[in-house]
């Protein structure tokens, strides 16, 4: 494992990494800053890119695409009251007070300083911990893949917006698109229609781009969000941020970013539930907890730290299991297939300098991250105020020309669109369309984990698994357990942020 | 997950028993039983083999698993929407919004018609600046410059940097 480490050191540190990378997160931090279009949105768009170079180009680009966009968001959050992304809505609380009392700027670094620490602190925390969590994974077989990609999926469904059964509809849904095609066991066809462009099943890059970027463009498109242009706090005046100011959020950092490291593990949980477990910890350690909510640095500091935090840890359960942690790391899933790499226990052991190469050109993004941000933060904050009326026709272009260029296929246009309508249908319906494209992408390695275990069992799937595999039996008894947890966890976070927004 | 401003929003007291999550939920349990019937139809019998099907997991097993699951949590959600207090986000549309967007889809799909036997510049330029003209633009020189000129470079960028093949057009002899 060191050997892999060392040579993936010797990979990450190239000029044309760095370069990408850095163009990566000045892009990411632009869309972030664009309300209305989110991180998700960006590398949705911009996955096809990665297919035409290679991996050490292409997936750091897109990390970086990540990172920035996580921090983008901060950027209106602050000087407009609207998040950028989820992840920044609560930076909203503590954020848009400082803004109105002329601390714009000082909010702003913070914002910076904490989403730096906690971003490069988790990510040290990944590269210790991916190679024994990857010699854990290769001894799972397949009846405990099954169990944790059931355990996964239903995780997703408890930690989505709405009710916990819409959640598992939509993942049911989820699996039901990924029955179309060819069975992964027999390679036989199923409901395809006699369509033959069905028969390899539905595309996923059509799919992502769908449900992720164009049903949000039609959601603007409906609310005329193309003719908001509204008036931003100013940045020039307010002082910035001094070390005292440093000093008293330190704890605060280091505390949320413990707890967003720890979330980014789980897969499903996410940036938004980080950022407000980090908020309401730094309010209830705090010696004033009623200044949170109505200005108070370590509030932006808390959120900022850890929803950046959970950006290195939700990789472990990528590159171990193959299980993407949430809607970001399914679309890294796809531009890591797209390499010929397939996330899983085999690929630290095959590619382990390869993927070393690609944590440690995250560490070093996050000093690329400090630059670019601490210099950049004024020219993001006129970016806030462009109208949508040119962007948002020209990211349906970006759209179209991604996943013309992945296929050269027609038919993966109309796929496009059918997802953008489908999508927005569903959100407007107050159903959350993470579970149901986790369960997509997840629905065929979970077909074929349990077909093997009907294989190994011959028959009697029970007895076998009580008899010889006691970690499949207790993820399987844990899922309920699991699932009931996080979901009124989740419910109760989702009642702080509503009684903090009423009184903000 | 998905931002709070395009959710259903909360209606105040118990609605009456056919709501929104009511219709949702029928349309699941019935999804889940079309499924169900059209697998004998849909998905292809394995090869048998000395008058035996080959062992482990057959391919309609899991279609019917999935069916069952969505009859169930259908159902679970249907007795779930007797108490639902939200209202649908299509009772908060936004004025003109259907419209909106249902002539965005329509362009869209015009998009995808046209992109092949258009080329992709024109194709892309019309879209764009017919949707941005839509959405309020009315600088009609940027209007023309941006949605023309962003085009081309993706064009040029793609097929001249990256070798990435769109689909040509006639302008300029098929340069672009």
């Amino acid at each position: 494992m060191f050997e892999s480490f060392l040579a993936g050191a010797e990979l990450a540190l190239r000029w044309e990494t760095g370069l990408v990378m850095a163009a990566g997160l000045f892009l990411g931090i632009f869309v972030g800053a664009l309300p209305g279009f989110t991180t998700l949105m960006a590398m949705a768009i911009l996955l096809p890119l990665s297919f035409f170079v290679e991996p050490l180009i292409g997936i750091p680009f897109l990390i970086g695409v990540y990172k920035g966009g996580i921090f983008g968001g901060s950027i209106p959050a602050i000087l407009l009251a609207i998040p950028g992304t989820g992840a920044a809505v609560a930076t909203v609380l503590d954020g848009a007070p400082l803004a109105r009392k002329k601390q714009a700027r000082k909010a702003l670094d913070v914002a910076l300083v904490a989403s730096v620490f906690g971003d490069l602190s988790s990510d040290v925390v990944t590269i210790l911990l991916i190679g024994p969590i990857a010699l854990i994974a290769l001894q799972f077989g397949p009846p405990e893949l099954a169990a944790i990609l059931l355990l996964s999926m239903v995780v997703i469904a408890a930690t989505s917006s709405g009710r916990f059964v819409k959640g598992l509809l939509m993942m049911t849904l989820g699996l039901m698109f990924a029955l179309v095609g060819l069975d992964p066991i027999g390679a036989l066809s199923r409901f395809t229609f006699d369509v033959f462009a069905l028969r390899a099943g539905i595309p996923l890059l059509p799919l992502l781009i769908g449900v992720y970027a164009l049903s949000e463009i039609l959601l603007a498109i409906e609310r005329r969000a193309a003719a908001e242009v509204r008036q931003a706090a100013g940045i020039r005046e307010g002082a910035r941020l001094t070390l005292a100011d440093l000093r008293r959020c330190f704890r605060t950092i280091v505390r949320s970013t413990a707890i967003g490291t720890v979330i980014g593990m789980i897969p499903g949980v996410g940036q938004v539930v980080a950022a407000f477990t980090g908020w309401a910890a730094a309010k209830n350690a705090s010696k004033h907890p009623e200044r949170f909510g109505k200005g108070e640095l370590e509030g932006v500091a808390a959120a900022e730290a850890a929803n950046n935090a959970v950006n290195g840890p939700t990789l472990v359960p990528l590159l171990t299991l193959g299980i993407p942690g949430d809607n970001i790391t399914a679309i890294l899933l796809g531009a890591f297939i797209a390499q010929g790499l397939r996330p899983g226990p085999q690929l630290m052991s095959e590619q382990g300098a390869l993927v070393f190469a690609i944590l440690i050109a995250m560490l070093l993004a996050n000093v690329l991250f400090l630059v670019i941000g601490y210099l950049a933060i004024p020219l993001f904050a006129k970016v806030v105020t462009i109208r949508r009326s040119l962007l948002l026709p020209l990211t349906v272009v970006f759209a179209f020309v991604g996943v013309y260029v992945a296929s050269s296929d027609p038919f993966d246009l109309y796929v496009l669109v059918f997802f953008g309508a489908f999508g927005y249908g569903v959100r407007k319906l107050g159903f959350d369309v993470t579970p149901m494209v986790m369960a997509f992408i997840l629905g065929t390695p979970l077909e074929v984990a349990f077909g093997q275990t009907l294989s190994l069992s011959q028959g009697d799937v029970l007895g076998y698994l009580l008899s010889q595999r006691p970690i499949a039996v207790t993820l399987l008894l844990l899922t309920p357990v699991v699932a009931y947890l996080l979901w009124r966890r989740s419910m109760r976070l989702r009642r702080v942020a509503e009684e903090s927004a009423g009184k903000a | 997950m998905t931002p709070a401003d395009h959710s259903p929003r909360e209606s105040g007291p118990v609605r009456p028993r056919w709501n929104y999550d009511t219709a949702c939920a029928l349309a699941f349990v019935a999804l889940g039983v079309v499924l169900f019937v059209l697998i004998p139809y849909q998905v292809a019998r394995p090869l048998m083999m000395f008058g035996q099907m080959a062992s482990g997991l057959q391919p309609e097993r899991f279609p019917q698993v999935v069916a069952a699951f969505l009859v169930g949590f259908g159902l679970w959600y249907l007795w779930q929407s007797r108490g639902a207090t939200e209202a649908s986000g299509f009772a908060t549309l936004a004025p003109g919004g259907a419209l909106r967007v249902l002539i965005t889809l329509g362009v869209l799909v015009l998009y995808a018609l046209l992109l092949e036997p258009l080329g992709f510049v024109p194709a892309s330029f019309v879209v764009a600046f017919g949707l941005s003209l839509f959405l309020g633009q009315r600088n009609l020189a940027l209007g023309v410059v941006v949605c023309l000129g962003v085009p081309v470079a993706i064009y040029l960028l793609f097929t001249r940097v990256l070798h990435v093949s769109l689909p040509p057009s006639a302008l300029l002899g098929g340069l672009i």
